[in-house]
């Protein structure tokens, strides 16, 4: 048999990518070096480029060659990411700041897991002393507060994201405006801070009238409860945030 | 070749005079004012979509992604009524800006 011509288009598991799609991803990620673009602007830029390639293919050049007249017609990343930076700014400076805290969730959960795990060494361990039942009275005193606090945060978030007309008035401006989206968030916050101050002060209520191994088991409860508390914070926040950025979209 | 300055200051007025007679998207907007203008308005390709959507923020044009004729999916702009407005605005001002042109050229016609 004769050996098949070789052709650009790289074999990838048996399966044979078209020269186009190829060169077209190696100019996304080049593209994508630059911050200024979002997303859709690389794929309404890619858009542009395959109309072109295709335009020029017509007056018969290969692909390789019309989509290097494509690109170079629609400039470079630098000039073209200068441009794209002008409108983009607010929305690349909100996504730093998502990442930001989203990141800082991240890692105290994971300061949360250590800490847990610290505890349990420390208290329960060497005391021997592990509660017979989980729903006993030691977990009950942070949880059950705690879970409360998680839910009533949940609902206060729908409340105030839902489009539902029948909901009141300050919900709907909540919805409606930018100054009422802050609102909405900072009522969300301050939610947030009352339920874990009040679990703070509730502890250190209780911790005046137990013995301080008694203390310890409480504590590694509350490490527990903290674990799924943060876990809930970061996947509460990264809600919060999409709501606040989808602005842009619902208004074109 | 028409200068880079004139080409950036007509492209709104230009965007939104093309689009108020139907929508339309990036790549088909540039080949309108290739036509248009005979190829003296030469826009870097890349170029035309800042342009584009700080018009939409602007709320001059609308914009959606969508299958037109071909399989593939284009984001298509359309202008709203606000844009309508705005283009009139442009249009009204342009004239001037032309009318006054051709008669400071009579002007210096007569006098030689």
């Amino acid at each position: 048999m004769e050996p098949r011509p070789f052709r650009f288009g790289q074999i990838m598991g048996g399966k044979t990518v078209p020269v186009l799609d190829r060169l077209i991803r190696e100019w996304r990620s080049r593209m994508r070096q630059e911050e200024a673009f979002t997303g859709t602007d690389l794929d309404e830029l890619e858009s542009h480029l395959r109309d072109e390639v295709e335009a020029l293919q017509n007056k018969g050049l290969s692909e390789e060659e019309a989509f290097l007249i494509s690109a170079r017609r629609l400039g470079d990343g630098d000039r073209l990411g200068e441009e794209f930076l002008k409108i983009n700014s607010g929305t690349i400076w909100k996504q730093r700041i998502f990442w930001m805290v989203g990141g800082y969730f991240l890692f105290n959960f994971f300061l949360t897991l250590i800490h847990t795990a610290q505890s349990a060494y420390l208290f329960w361990i060497p005391w021997g002393n592990v509660p017979t039942s989980f729903a006993g009275p030691l977990f009950r005193v942070p949880v059950v507060p705690g879970v409360l606090a998680m839910f009533l945060i949940w609902l206060l978030y729908f409340r105030l994201t839902q489009k539902s007309s029948k909901i009141g008035r300050i919900f709907q401006f909540v919805h409606a405006e930018r100054r009422g989206k802050i609102l909405g968030i900072l009522l969300l916050l301050a939610a947030l801070s009352i339920a874990l101050a009040g679990r703070e002060i509730f502890l250190a209520f209780f911790a005046r009238m137990v013995t301080p191994q008694l203390m310890g088991q409480i504590i590694l409860a509350n490490g527990f409860f903290d674990i799924i508390f943060k876990l809930f914070l970061a996947m509460f926040f990264v809600r919060l945030a999409a709501w606040f950025l989808s602005q842009k979209k619902e208004r074109a | 070749m028409i200068s880079k300055e004139l080409v950036a200051a007509s492209a709104k007025p230009m965007i939104l005079s093309i689009l108020a007679r139907g929508e339309s998207y990036g790549y088909e907007l540039i080949q309108h004012v290739r036509k248009l203008s005979d190829g003296e308005m030469n826009w870097k390709d890349g170029m035309l979509y800042p342009v584009l959507h700080r018009l939409e923020d602007q709320g001059l044009i609308r914009s959606e992604w969508r299958n037109g004729e071909s399989r593939r999916k284009r984001k298509y702009y359309a202008i709203t009524p606000k844009g309508k407005k705005a283009f009139e605005a442009e249009r009204i001002q342009w004239n001037r800006v032309h009318s006054a042109l051709v008669k400071s050229w009579e002007v210096r016609l007569c006098q030689s």
